[in-house]
C-alpha cells in the first residue's frame, strides 16, 4: 500500500466516523423532534378540549321551575290522591302538602309554601328541593297565596285569591312527570327579568330565586354586577345590584334588584352549608325573623296519624335549637334518607321579613333538617335532644288530627 | 469523461476505490495549489485533506460545466481561504491522525520532476500570492485561462493581465536569482 492509499484509507476512516456521528445526531434530533411534536400536539389537544364550550361542565344548578300564576282557588284540588296534610296561615300563605301514607309510614317534612316560587314535594320521603330535583318522576305542585292578605280559614277555597302554581319535573329520566294540575294558568313576570338563579363566586354559591322582599329589609349594598343567568328563554345577562338582607348573612341569601327596578328579589344560596346549627340559626336570621309556632307530628304508634299543633312558643323552640348550637351540619347527600325523614315538622315562617315559609324537621334518630336555603341541610343534634324537642311540643300543646286522603283535607281540622 | 470525474462518479455510486483514485491523482497538485495561498506546506496538506473529506462526507454534486480538476481546485481555494480566515481547525480539520505525506517525502521535489521546473517553482513561491496561483495553475496544472478564471473567481481579462504581470515578475525573480548565482 503506497502513501496515497494509506492517506485515502485514513481519510475514509475519518469520513466514516464523521458520517456515523452525523447519523447519530440526526437520529437523536429526529427522536427529540418527534417527542416534542407529540407533546405539543397533546398539549394543544388538551387545551382545545379544555376551552371547548360544548365540553365545559355546566354548574350544578338545581331544577328551577318556571313560574306561572293561577287565578283560581282550586289549585289544591289537584293534589295527589294520597295527599294527607294541609295548612293555612294567617299571613297569606297556603300550603299543599302531600305525603305517602303507605304501610311503611314514611312522612314528609317540608310543609312550606309562599307567595313566591317555592317548592313542596310529593316524594314519599323528605321533600327538600334537592331531593325533589333528584327524584325522577316527581311532579311538584305548589300553591302559594298572592300578596293580598287572606284570613285564616278552614275552607281551602277561601284561602287564595291568586295562587302561584309551580311545576317541577326532573329531566333525569328523560320523561316528563304526569300533569296533576288542571287549573287555568296565565303567565306572570317574576319581576326579576327571568333570573331563576345566578352564581356569585365571591360568596361561593349558586343563588336561587326564592321570594320578593320589602325594601325596608334590604341592607348594605354588596356590589353592582352583570349577572348571567338562565331563564326559560335561555341564558340572559342584565345589570343588577346585590344587597344583603338585614340580619341575614349574604352567604345565606341576598337581595337583588335588576336595572332600574325598585323591587327586590331574594335569592337563597343553594350551596350554603354552615359548620354548625348555631351558625346556621344566626346566619339565616332564624333567631330574628322565624316564627316556629306551628308543627305537624306524624304519629305511627297507632297506624298513621298526623297531628297539627299551633300556638307553640317560638322562643322556647329556638332556645332548644340553640341548645344544640354545636350540632354538626351535613348536606342531604351526606346522610342517609332515614335521617332526613321527619317525625315532627316545624313550620318556619319568615314572614316578618320575607314572604317565605320553610320548615324544620325533627328526626328521632337525632337530626334536625331544614330546607330554608333550598339546599337540604341536616344537623346532628343527637337522639335525646330530638326526642326532647318532639316531647316538648306533643306533650305541651294540643294537637288536632288532620284527616287524610280527602279533597280539601289540607287544612287543619 | 476525464479520469477525475469518472473516479468521483464511481465513488458516488458506492465504490470506495474511486475515492482512493482521486486522492492518488489530485492530492499533491491540490496541496501545492493550496500552498500558493496558505504558504505553509503542512497546513496546505491539511486543507487538501479537508477538501477530500468534504468530498467523502458531503458528497457534493459535480457539474460537468468545467473539468473535475477546476471544480476540485475551486473547492480547494475556498477551503484555503476559510483556513486563512479562521486560522483554526474545524471539525473537518481534526485530522491529526491522518498521515502527512509531506512529512515523509518532498512533495515539491516529487511533483516537479525537472530541475528547470523546480527552479521555476521555487521562484514562483517568492512571488505574490496571486501571481504564484495563476502561474501554478497555468504552467504546472496546465489549466486553461477559463478554468483559471473559474478557480480564482476572476474574469478572463483579469486572468490574462494577471498572467502577464506574473510572467514579468517571474522573469525578474529568475534574473535576480541568476545574478546572485
Amino acid at each position: 500500500m503506497d502513501k496515497y492509499d494509506r492517506c485515502a484509507a485514513a481519510l475514509m476512516e475519518l469520513g466514516d466516523s464523521i458520517i456515523e456521528e452525523k447519523k447519530k445526531k440526526s437520529a437523536l434530533i429526529r427522536r427529540v423532534s418527534f417527542s416534542v411534536s407529540g407533546l405539543c400536539a397533546a398539549a394543544l389537544l388538551c387545551f382545545g378540549i379544555w376551552k371547548t364550550p360544548a365540553l365545559q361542565k355546566p354548574p350544578e344548578i338545581p331544577q328551577v321551575p318556571e313560574i306561572a300564576a293561577v287565578t283560581t282557588a282550586a289549585a289544591e284540588t289537584s293534589a295527589p290522591a294520597k295527599s294527607t296534610a294541609c295548612m293555612t296561615t294567617a299571613a297569606e300563605v297556603k300550603t299543599t302538602r302531600t305525603s305517602d301514607n303507605s304501610a311503611s309510614g314514611v312522612q314528609t317534612t317540608a310543609a312550606a309554601s309562599e307567595s313566591r316560587p317555592v317548592s313542596t314535594h310529593t316524594a314519599p320521603v323528605n321533600t327538600a328541593v334537592q331531593q325533589a330535583a333528584q327524584t325522577g318522576a316527581v311532579e311538584t305542585i305548589v300553591t302559594a297565596a298572592s300578596t293580598a292578605p287572606v284570613q285564616t280559614t278552614q275552607a281551602a277555597e277561601e284561602t287564595t285569591q291568586a295562587v302561584t302554581t309551580e311545576k317541577q319535573s326532573s329531566p333525569a329520566d328523560g320523561e316528563s312527570a304526569p300533569s296533576q294540575q288542571e287549573s287555568p294558568v296565565e303567565a306572570e313576570e317574576p319581576g326579576t327579568e327571568g333570573y331563576n338563579y345566578f352564581t356569585m363566586d365571591e360568596l361561593g354559591g349558586t343563588y336561587i330565586l326564592t321570594s320578593s322582599i320589602d325594601p325596608a329589609f334590604v341592607d348594605d349594598h354588596i356590589k353592582n354586577t352583570v349577572l348571567t343567568g338562565t331563564s326559560s328563554q335561555g341564558e340572559i345577562q342584565s345589570r343588577a345590584a346585590i344587597y344583603s338582607v338585614q340580619g341575614i348573612a349574604p352567604e345565606v341569601m341576598t337581595a337583588v334588584t335588576f336595572g332600574s327596578q325598585d323591587s327586590y328579589s331574594v335569592y337563597c344560596n343553594y350551596s350554603y352549608k354552615p359548620a354548625t346549627l348555631g351558625e346556621f340559626m344566626e346566619a339565616a336570621g332564624i333567631t330574628r325573623y322565624a316564627s316556629l309556632d306551628k308543627a305537624y307530628y306524624y304519629d305511627l304508634s297507632n297506624g298513621y296519624e298526623e297531628r297539627y299543633y299551633t300556638g307553640i312558643d317560638t322562643q322556647k323552640v329556638i332556645d332548644m335549637l340553640l341548645g344544640c348550637s354545636g350540632a354538626e351540619c351535613y348536606s342531604y347527600s351526606e346522610v342517609t334518607s332515614d335521617k332526613t325523614v321527619s317525625d315532627l315538622t316545624l313550620i318556619c315562617d319568615m314572614s316578618s321579613a320575607l314572604p317565605m315559609s320553610r320548615a324544620f324537621g325533627i328526626n328521632r334518630r337525632g337530626y334536625v333538617t331544614t330546607n330554608l336555603t333550598s339546599g337540604g341541610l341536616a344537623f346532628n343534634i343527637g337522639a335525646d335532644k330530638a326526642e326532647e324537642i318532639i316531647r316538648m311540643i306533643t306533650d305541651n300543646y294540643g294537637g288536632t288530627v288532620t284527616p287524610s286522603g280527602e279533597d280539601g283535607a289540607n287544612t287543619p281540622v | 469523461m476525464e479520469n477525475g470525474a469518472s473516479s468521483y462518479l464511481r465513488f458516488l455510486s458506492g465504490e470506495k476505490e474511486g475515492f482512493a483514485e482521486l486522492v492518488r491523482e489530485y492530492k499533491d497538485g491540490l496541496t501545492l495549489f493550496i500552498n500558493t495561498i496558505i504558504r505553509d506546506i503542512h497546513i496546505s496538506e491539511e486543507a487538501a485533506n479537508e477538501v477530500f473529506l468534504k468530498l467523502y462526507v458531503d458528497k457534493p454534486k459535480y457539474k460537468a460545466g468545467y473539468s473535475f480538476k477546476t471544480w476540485l481546485y475551486t473547492i480547494g481555494k475556498n477551503t484555503a481561504i476559510n483556513y486563512m480566515k479562521k486560522f483554526r481547525r474545524t471539525a473537518y480539520s481534526s485530522v491529526d491522525d491522518l498521515c502527512y505525506i509531506s512529512d515523509e517525502t518532498d512533495i515539491e521535489a516529487d511533483y516537479i520532476k525537472s530541475e528547470q521546473n523546480l527552479l521555476i517553482h521555487q521562484a514562483i513561491k517568492a512571488l505574490k500570492t496571486e501571481y504564484a496561483q495563476v502561474l501554478y495553475l497555468v504552467y504546472f496544472e496546465e489549466l486553461s485561462n477559463d478554468e483559471v478564471s473559474k478557480v480564482m473567481g476572476r474574469s478572463r481579462k483579469q486572468v490574462s493581465d494577471l498572467i502577464y504581470c506574473a510572467k514579468k515578475a517571474l522573469r525578474a525573480e529568475l534574473e535576480r536569482r541568476d545574478s546572485n548565482g
